[in-house]
């Protein structure tokens, strides 16, 4: 099969997931298919070697670049005031993780969500890849660490350490910022 | 209808960017589920209204353009593809075999290892299904499978010559276990395998492409 040949089964067996994903983050048709370009470019000029599976790096990189695209239009909701991890949940099987996930949506509107994403493009500055996704998927999308910890091909500890270590760099950030 | 699953359960579910055991806990859930199923059946048409929209051609040229090759190259092209079809393309005049499905002037043949696969046939995971078509004139020819887990292009669109071709592209079957159908697509004119895809999740074959069914089970 050529490289390009490749490619198409790449993108038809994904790209359909991806534009879902920046259109979800971004709320735009327009801006979720120059997201979801940026994302193959990104994915065909990395070195993907030894990663999980093409749909955790792409789904890690479509973030990133609609994250990217939100950091940009620089607005600060307020919503991610004060973060915290939800360690507690029972989420081992995927109907716990579904439960989970239904009691988020349904005591989050639309607007809070897209107002935490902006929150949080602002906080993420300068994160890596890893954590910016993980954090979007938990505060904004509503998703337990086992599922995060599933998708992106880690542990469940893993995710946990990462998103309590952010929220102290998160921290100390604003505390920066409120003091010039 | 309470939903049981994330969008993205059914996203990694369509993508087979699951575990082995979280892949089983979604069938179970689809099964019992309506809702998520339905979520899952409009998932799948969002897919393919989007691929509509930006077929992967198009976007692959958007996204690594064809580059103008040296004569070097085309020279080295033109007989490696010389070669590929000294060894792929077995011309025979036109005579259909007992085994196959003819469908206006082109007959398939589908096979696993070497042995005819019919309609009703139960198939395993792991084998890899060939497809052989002879035709009479040049057509179009592509194959589309509707499985438990989704839709997906098994060979996309290409002309193939009078005579009598293995296609250059087979199938593996993957662990998915239940009711599959290959939809074997042929038509007069060039057509594209995920448009055609998409016309058949919402019912039927486009206008113009001849369509033949095999119905498989993975028991």
């Amino acid at each position: 099969m050529s490289e390009r040949t490749e490619f198409e089964a790449l993108y038809r067996k994904h790209g359909p997931a991806l534009f879902r994903r920046c259109r979800h983050l971004l709320g735009s048709d327009a801006e979720a298919q120059d997201c979801v370009q940026d994302t193959f470019l990104g994915f065909l000029k990395g070195n993907w070697r030894g990663e999980a599976q093409p749909f955790t790096v792409l789904y890690r990189i479509a973030t990133y670049q609609a994250i990217d695209r939100l950091r940009k239009r620089g607005r600060w909701f307020g919503r991610a005031e004060t973060l915290e991890v939800r360690e507690e949940e029972h989420d081992t099987s995927v109907e716990e993780q579904g439960a989970a996930w239904a009691k988020h949506q349904g005591t989050t509107t639309e607007s809070e969500r897209v107002e935490w994403a902006h929150d949080l493009a602002i906080l993420t500055k300068g994160e890596d890849e890893f954590t910016l996704t993980a954090s979007m998927m938990h505060w904004v999308e509503g998703h337990t660490l086992e599922e995060i910890a599933q998708t992106l091909g880690v542990t469940r500890k893993t995710v946990s350490a990462r998103l309590t270590r952010f929220m102290e760099r998160a921290a100390e950030r604003k505390k920066q910022e409120q003091s010039r | 209808m309470t939903r049981r699953l994330t969008d993205l359960h059914l996203e990694r579910f369509i993508a087979d960017a699951m575990n082995p055991v979280e892949r089983e806990q979604v069938k179970k859930v689809l099964a019992e589920s309506p809702a998520d199923a339905e979520a899952l059946r409009l998932l799948e048409a969002d897919s393919a209204a989007f691929l509509l929209k930006m077929p992967p051609a198009a976007f692959a040229e958007k996204v690594m353009p064809t580059s103008k090759p040296s004569s070097l190259r085309l020279w080295w092209g033109a007989l490696v593809a010389v070669a590929a079809a000294v060894l792929l393309v077995v011309f025979k005049p036109w005579s259909v075999e007992p085994d196959t499905i003819v469908k206006g002037d082109v007959a398939w043949k589908v096979t696993s290892s070497g042995k005819t696969v019919s309609s009703g046939a139960s198939v395993s995971a792991g084998d890899t299904l060939e497809f052989e078509v002879t035709t009479g004139a040049p057509r179009w020819v592509a194959v589309v499978s509707h499985a438990p887990d989704g839709w997906f292009v098994y060979v996309a669109a290409m002309r193939v010559e009078t005579g009598h071709l293995m296609l250059p592209t087979g199938a593996k079957l993957d662990a998915t276990k239940g009711a599959e159908s290959l939809h074997l697509l042929s038509s007069e004119n060039q057509f594209d395998a995920d448009i055609a895809m998409a016309a058949l999740v919402k019912g039927g074959a486009p206008n113009g492409v001849q369509l033949e069914k095999l119905d498989l089970t993975k028991p």
